[in-house]
């Protein structure tokens, strides 16, 4: 399995503690998606803006489709589990991740630090992920300390265009 | 993320979006933009503001957002065909096309991104579009009348964010997992890839990729097919706005049934009054797009050519077309439920608000009932007390006075003169605390 696929399975076990019960929110893991790729922590991911139910409003946010890939391939594989939950009160469902088939990681020890030290406090304890209209925020319950990853902020890029004239019409179509 | 290998030549982006009015506010936009004054050599400018105090106004301000206008071809009442371009956007031309069913294309040909001129990747490509798309929707907010604005504003929030892209290239591209993640990143996931006439359509989860030594040998496809995926978008966009009100409903269905106060009644009034606001959008976008997908079943195939319908053909638009008629039926037996759940609510919401109402209504008759008999105690009291003062003074009056002892020995009905005085200005104190507390009450209610 690639480092990839290895540190998507991982950031799911440490989120999930390999409890059954528990399940890492989808959104919560693209934003994670998003924050390690600008870390490069995932070699070889990009992201695009992408429209997105985000907490029941379509936005913009930062998808990596290379990611989303790994993330079938892990569910087809069994090596995760996913879950569609329906809550009161709520339009859509609520998905969720956790482990199935446990692995042994061998990715690289200074990406395996980024990823703990951003989901682990230093007593060792998950950070307390709270979802927001524009991402995540990690709370460390211990110093205060707060990582805020909005994944709908959108890189602007310098362009230039010109109009695309069609030359089809009512006219032409009938329609 | 800029080093995506695979580029395209000079792509082409076409938005596409139904704008779900009905044709007398088509025909009275297009009449807008193409009206003989408009016609003239002058720039015209078109913008919009919230602002309505601007109307009472001699001198009025705008945003630095405006939209020009240039009309390239119409039909009176039917079609336009023009250049639109956003003043404090970066001076970004695009060709709009409208036409009264609601249709509506925007094209633009992005010639750089980034530091790529020409030859631009897919990952500069990405970022490009969300720009793209929040354009047209300014432009199209800007040459809009209000009352348009309000419906697609409840529909879509303050501004639209996503359309129907298709993006265009003569650049040949060959499928593998890697090209199809980079094209998923312009089109959304990717879902089917059809082979036409030695070139490609990739459909995607938000739009269409098309690569063909030939591009332009696809027009008419874009020009139809887009627009069923965009009046699809819009069912899809109604449907889960009903649901969202279906849950809305539920929520304060369960909280009328768990008891509710004065202040839960104002907030739950609040929202079925917007609920009310919301389903009433709903049924008028409902009538239209009920009326576009009869047109659009009763008029395919479209007088199209061979090469066309054959695409058509292999994309099942026949069958997406009939597919609409069922979703607008299931659509409008979610509104009909909502609205007859809404109104049962907000029925609920009077009795229980009466009910309560008449319930605070009756404690308040007891507590005044209680208040006025503990407030006519008190006066009788304070009267007592204005008496028993007065014969504390007489009684002191009458002892310094040192004649007492002569005014005792003078009778009138058997009781010395003494006891007459006492009695008397006992009497007159009551009667002089009575008007005293009769005044300061009536002062005080008048107050």
């Amino acid at each position: 399995m690639d480092e990839n696929k290895q540190k998507i399975h991982y950031i799911i076990n440490l989120l999930t503690n390999g409890d059954r019960k528990r399940w890492v929110r989808q959104i919560a893991l693209f934003a994670l998606i998003y924050y390690f790729i600008k870390l490069k922590v995932f070699k070889g991911y990009d992201y695009a803006p992408t429209p997105f139910m985000w907490e029941d409003e379509i936005k913009f946010i930062n998808i990596s489709y290379e990611a989303i890939n790994d993330l079938n391939y892990l569910l087809d594989e069994g090596y995760l589990n996913e879950i569609l939950l329906s809550v009161r009160g709520l339009n859509d469902f609520i998905v969720g991740y956790n482990l199935g088939k446990k692995i042994d990681y061998n990715f690289n020890k200074e990406d395996k630090e980024i990823i703990d030290n951003t989901l682990l406090d230093d007593d060792k304890n998950l950070k307390e992920i709270q979802i927001t209209k524009e991402g995540i925020i990690l709370k460390s319950k211990k110093d205060n300390e707060v990582i805020e990853i909005k994944i709908t902020d959108i890189d602007k890029i310098e362009y230039k265009s010109k109009s695309y004239i069609l030359k089809v019409g009512l006219c032409e179509t009938g329609l | 993320m800029r080093n995506g290998a695979v580029k395209i030549k000079n792509p082409k982006i076409i938005l596409t979006e139904w704008i779900p009015f009905g044709k007398n506010h088509m025909t009275e936009f297009i009449d807008r933009i193409t009206l003989r004054e408009y016609q003239r050599k002058r720039i015209k400018y078109f913008t919009a503001s919230e602002r309505r105090d601007i109307k009472d106004k001699a001198i009025f301000e705008t945003s630095e957002y405006q939209t020009t206008v240039n009309i390239i071809d119409f039909i009176p009442e039917t079609s336009v065909k023009f250049t639109a371009k956003i003043i404090g956007a970066g001076n970004k031309d695009v060709f709009i096309y409208v036409d009264y069913l609601g249709r509506c294309i925007y094209a633009s040909e992005i010639t750089k991104a980034g530091n790529e001129e020409g030859i631009i990747s897919l990952d500069n490509l990405s970022f490009v579009i969300p720009d793209l798309i929040l354009n047209s929707s300014r432009i199209m907010n800007h040459l809009i009348a209000s009352p348009q604005r309000y419906l697609l504003e409840t529909l879509y929030g303050e501004i639209k964010v996503y359309k129907h892209v298709t993006v265009l290239t003569e650049t040949e591209i060959e499928i593998n997992e890697y090209t199809i993640l980079e094209i998923s990143q312009v089109i959304g996931a990717v879902k089917n890839i059809i082979e036409v006439d030695d070139g490609l359509i990739i459909f995607g989860d938000f739009g269409i990729f098309i690569s063909h030594r030939n591009p332009e040998k696809f027009e008419k496809f874009i020009y139809y097919y887009p627009f069923i995926r965009s009046i699809t978008g819009v069912s899809r966009d109604l449907f889960f706005k009903l649901n969202n009100i279906a849950s809305k409903l539920e929520v304060i269905s369960s909280n009328l049934e768990s008891g509710v106060d004065l202040e839960d009644i104002s907030e739950i009034r609040g929202e079925l009054s917007r609920i009310d606001r919301e389903l009433a959008v709903i049924e008028i976008v409902c009538g239209y797009l009920k009326e576009i997908i009869e047109f659009l079943n009763s008029s395919y195939p479209p007088n199209f050519g061979d090469f066309d319908l054959m695409i058509l053909e292999k994309v099942e638009v026949e069958r997406k077309l009939k597919r609409l008629n069922y979703r607008i039926i299931e659509i409008e037996n979610i509104l009909k439920s909502n609205d007859s759940l809404a109104t049962s609510l907000a029925r609920l919401l009077t009795t229980i608000s009466e009910d309560l109402e008449r319930k605070i209504a009756n404690q308040l008759a007891e507590n005044t009932k209680y208040q006025v008999a503990l407030g006519e105690a008190m006066e009788v009291l304070e009267i007592g007390i204005f008496g028993v003062y007065a014969l504390e003074a007489a009684h002191v009056l009458l002892s310094t006075s040192g004649k007492e002892e002569i005014l005792h020995h003078i009778k009138i009905l058997g009781f010395p003169l003494e006891f007459w005085i006492i009695l008397i200005v006992t009497i007159l104190g009551v009667y002089v605390g009575k008007i005293i507390i009769e005044y300061r009450k009536k002062k005080v209610l008048k107050e």
